[in-house]
């Protein structure tokens, strides 16, 4: 009896160690994930002259100021890049949402000749990377004389094989006979499309949305190609634009000021729509 | 009549701009890299050949960020799958606070990569000012300083590294987890009943239930590592030749527009060259793994 | 409103290459009268489901004409025909309230048909009512049962107030107590409303006890239209006779001679033709309906004794038989009276007008006399 009790004790033992083992490595990536953000919100807190008086960095700061958030968005247009880079976001997202509900929808619901074709032909379009397709565009726009211009730092990302692909799939799941049902009851194809089609299959959509606000938000290339005037720069490239040309001396709490105020968004959005942005990246997101 | 039009309206907008932006430049870009001396100004060029693609492979910068876009594939891909793979078994394992680590652990996807990239500059960085807090690790270690922005080329590559990682991380942790969770428990079930190892458990169950997913994170990982940019900019700066840290694409949009842009016709010749590259590695990596679709992923 | 088909035919191409097209529905022409309650009964896969699409207008005729009344509608697309369709798995709009179910097709009125909001809610509260779901209104379908949501589909088809209904397999989606009580109920709104009602099914009995007409069809044809008594009284031809019945019609392979009616050795009618006159030697099938057969010692029917099942009010005798064609045979009687089970045979004497007989080619039935 004791024996078989000492065994079991052993087992809890190790089954404990264990957890304590797995929670300290875990502890410790989770440290190395958060400290960036610690340090940034923490810098930004302390004055310039502090700052710059730690030679030693100091982990914590005793007498916090606003100041550093009141010179990034006085002393660099931190603002403007902000209402740019909304400005973007909503106009990109829109558009974009307006162009895949109308293609998933032909693809789901319509009956056309050469459908898988065309289909096709769309799904190989994945595989083209962006860079490849880069080079053209950007000689397109300024050809047009788009550049510095919000049409010119739009129209290239408004529509994306992928979510065509991703709410073709759930619009395909919504049971034929409530088309069919629509139909009889005297409903057009739109107005099911937007009636009933939209409404159902909603947690995709709102799943679309964020991953792509999320993805303009934090776009860089394109527009840094496109914009050179920083009155059209969105926030990366006023990040970069401040690290570069910022504050006419090298203000690094300022600058990170400005690095929390342009993180904050995402990551307000992310605390709030946590498990559909989650649960939409593991259906297939990808990053890089 | 109508009803045969209608589908091709819903159609419309995706095919209109899909050919204009994604169609129409793949020729185009062709097109670009076999012409000598294109001059977008006038629009002209005086002949074609494989001159572009000479000239891209002779040059050292090109040549130096292909060297540095190698070396941060071979060391990042292994590496953060392999991370992910611990944490996400981890996870698994673990049966308090699972939630809260998750949700952490998801935070760099969300952030702006030049951004944090900045704080990670800082972190790192070394001036007449201040060491920087690394360093001061280092020195509580015992270890002297080093200057990883501007320093030695290792220091360099050693934070571009760490910072990749840093940001591939939470999308691979999340697709091993799902992929962890989603394994029938009564496989484990079955196996913990004929009293096999844990460890035997996760070679004989686990692993191989999960392995189409470690490849498709490895394909995907290799693709994104090899188009390495804007991370290297939030690091570096813009000027990353200057820095000696430039990748393949920054060599691309950097002969396309910057300070010695210009030469869309080099660029395209560059941006075949990685566009090769990718397929080559992404097809040996597929005939290994033994085939596996990137639709298929999705329709699980 | 009376529905006439006319020459109506649709022929789907085959998804495999090479094979020959479907026909889906062959040359349907018949009417159906205002008012009643016609199922189209038939195995699945035999082109009800199309034949009802094709009068709803979701699907295009290949051939043939269809009218509502005098008007050809035809070439009319779903909305302009009046029609309330209700489908197998109910078709709710999940994202919906019931009332805004309910509402829905209301909405779709164009021009002077508008209605005011506080008319559109009377007439679904109206609808409701009828199905008996008034306090349901404000949920949704997912918070109902099985038999509710199918009362709400029907409230939906109704509210627009068709001149057809049109339901597609309603009850195969129930389980079997509310397939009873659900049927009873689609009887009592169709008679409340005296809407010309075509109710799709495969379920034999159900549409047996539910409509006034009954069509039943095989493979795109029609077999026999006509009321449930009279089809299963004198069904048209074999298929028609085996479809309809619980337990099936037992069918033997006989033959008639000298006009009697041969099933192996044993003689078990004398008939002739139907106002006289004797019918010439040839074979036939013979069909013989369970509760055709009386225990009767002396009865001409032998067959041997396989199981005896006490149903409660009834017996069923399982027997065996050479000559049978049928799976299993079976024979329903009230009592065991003059049963003898000892030898292990049983014999029975059988009613005239539940045995048929079947030309053996075309499979016909034979009308006779006793």
């Amino acid at each position: 009896m004791s024996g078989e009790n000492n065994k079991k004790d052993k087992r809890r033992f190790a089954g404990a160690l264990g957890q304590g083992i797995t929670h300290f490595f875990l502890i410790l990536w989770a440290i190395i994930v958060i400290f960036p953000f610690y340090w940034m919100i923490l810098t930004s807190f302390k004055s310039y002259a502090s700052y710059n008086s730690e030679y030693v960095p100091k982990l914590y700061t005793l007498s916090p100021t606003v100041q550093n958030y009141l010179s990034a968005f006085t002393e660099v247009p931190l603002g403007r890049y902000f209402l740019n880079s909304v400005i973007f976001t909503v106009l990109t997202t829109a558009i974009m949402l307006v162009v895949i509900t109308l293609a998933a929808y032909a693809f789901a619901r319509m009956k056309f000749a050469g459908k898988n074709l065309v289909f096709t032909i769309f799904l190989s379009l994945m595989m083209i990377p962006n860079e490849l397709v880069i080079i053209t565009n950007f000689i397109t726009i300024t050809d047009l004389n788009l550049r510095n211009t919000f049409t010119g730092l739009v129209l290239p990302s408004v529509t994306s094989v992928f979510y065509i692909y991703l709410l073709k799939e759930n619009f395909e799941q919504v049971p034929e006979e409530l088309y069919k049902a629509a139909i009889v009851d005297g409903t057009s194809d739109f107005k099911y499309l937007i009636d009933v089609m939209i409404p159902v299959c909603r947690p995709t959509m709102v799943t679309i949305t964020i991953l792509k606000v999320i993805e303009c938000w934090n776009s860089y290339v394109w527009p840094r190609l496109i914009t050179d005037n920083s009155k059209y720069f969105l926030v990366s490239n006023g990040i970069q634009e401040i690290r570069e040309n910022g504050f006419g001396r090298e203000n690094i709490p300022a600058m990170m000021a400005a690095v929390v105020s342009v993180s904050v968004p995402l990551i307000v959005l992310f605390f709030i729509f946590r498990k559909q942005i989650m649960a939409g990246v593991s259906r297939g997101g990808t990053k890089g | 009549m109508k009803e045969k039009i209608k589908p091709w309206l819903y159609l419309l907008p995706a095919v209109l701009f899909l050919g204009v932006f994604m169609v129409y430049p793949i020729v185009d870009v062709f097109i670009y890299s076999f012409e000598e001396g294109y001059n977008s100004a006038s629009q002209s060029f005086f002949g074609t050949g494989t001159f572009n693609y000479s000239y891209v492979l002779h040059d050292a910068y090109f040549l130096r960020a292909l060297k540095n876009t190698f070396i941060i594939v071979i060391i990042t891909v292994p590496l953060s799958t392999g991370i992910a793979l611990l944490i996400a078994l981890g996870l698994s394992s673990v049966k308090k606070i699972k939630e809260l680590y998750q949700t952490v652990f998801f935070l760099p996807y969300v952030t702006n990569t030049l951004a944090v990239g900045l704080v990670f500059m800082l972190l790192f960085r070394k001036t007449p000012y201040t060491d920087g807090f690394v360093n001061m690790l280092l020195n509580a270690l015992g270890m002297s300083t080093v200057d990883f922005i501007d320093g030695p080329y290792w220091a360099k590559m050693f934070v571009m590294c760490f910072y990749t990682i840093w940001v591939v991380m939470p999308f691979k942790v999340l697709i091993l987890t799902s992929a962890i969770a989603s394994v029938n428990q009564d496989y484990y079930k079955a196996a913990r009943v004929d009293g096999t190892s844990e460890f035997r458990i996760f070679g004989t169950i686990t692993l191989p239930m999960i392995s189409p997913m470690i490849s498709y994170l490895v394909i995907t990982g290799f693709i994104g590592a090899f188009k390495a940019y804007s991370d290297e900019v939030a690091i570096f700066g813009t000027d990353l030749n200057s820095a000696g840290m430039n990748t393949i694409v920054g060599y691309i949009y950097d002969m396309l527009y910057g300070d010695s842009g210009g030469y869309p016709s080099y660029a395209s010749a560059a941006a075949i060259i990685l566009f090769a590259v990718v397929l080559t590695i992404t097809t040996i990596n597929l005939m290994v793994s033994g085939g596996f679709s990137v639709t298929g992923k999705a329709k699980k | 409103m009376k529905i006439t088909l006319k020459h109506l035919t649709k022929i789907f191409p085959n998804r495999e290459k090479g094979k020959p097209d479907v026909v889906a529905v062959n040359d349907f022409d018949f009417s159906i009268p205002d008012g009643k309650l016609v199922s189209l009964l038939g195995p699945s896969g035999c082109g009800k489901s199309t034949a009802l699409n094709l009068i709803c207008g979701l699907e295009k005729p290949t051939k043939g004409q269809i009218f509502f009344d005098e008007t050809d509608v035809t070439e009319r697309s779903p909305r302009d025909r009046g029609v309330g369709m209700v489908f197998q798995s109910y078709a709710l709009y999940p994202h919906l309230t019931v009332r805004k179910n309910i509402i829905y097709p209301l909405k779709n009125f164009k021009g002077d048909k508008k209605l005011t909001k506080e008319e559109m809610n009377r007439r679904a509260e109206e609808a409701a009512k009828l199905v008996q779901i008034s306090e349901l209104m404000e949920r949704r379908p997912s918070e109902l049962s099985g038999g509710q949501q199918q009362r709400v589909a029907i409230a939906r088809a109704l509210v627009k107030m068709p001149e057809v209904l049109l339901l597609d397999e309603p009850l195969s989606n129930l389980d079997a107590r509310l397939r009873l009580q659900t049927r009873e109920e689609i009887r009592r709104i169709q008679q409340e409303t005296g809407i010309t009602t075509i109710f799709v099914t495969h379920d034999q009995e159900e549409a047996m006890s539910i409509s006034d007409i009954m069509v039943v069809m095989k493979s795109g044809t029609l077999h026999q239209m006509g009321e449930p008594q009279e089809i299963y009284d004198s069904p048209a031809n074999l298929f028609v006779a085996k479809f309809l019945g619980t337990p099936p019609i037992n069918v033997f392979e006989g033959r008639l001679e000298k006009g009697t009616v041969y099933i192996g050795n044993d003689a078990v009618l004398k008939i002739r033709k139907p106002g006289g006159g004797d019918f010439s030697d040839m074979p036939v099938y013979v069909g013989i309906r369970p509760e055709g057969f009386m225990p009767d010692a002396e009865g001409s029917f032998v067959a041997g004794l396989k199981a005896l099942e006490v149903m409660g009010r009834d017996t069923s005798v399982v027997f065996t038989h050479d000559d049978t064609v049928s799976e299993v045979t079976r024979a329903i009687i009230s009592s065991k009276k003059g049963l003898n089970t000892g030898d292990g045979v049983v014999r029975f004497s059988v009613l005239p007008e539940k045995l048929h007989i079947f030309d053996k080619e075309t499979e016909t039935r034979i009308p006779f006399e006793v």
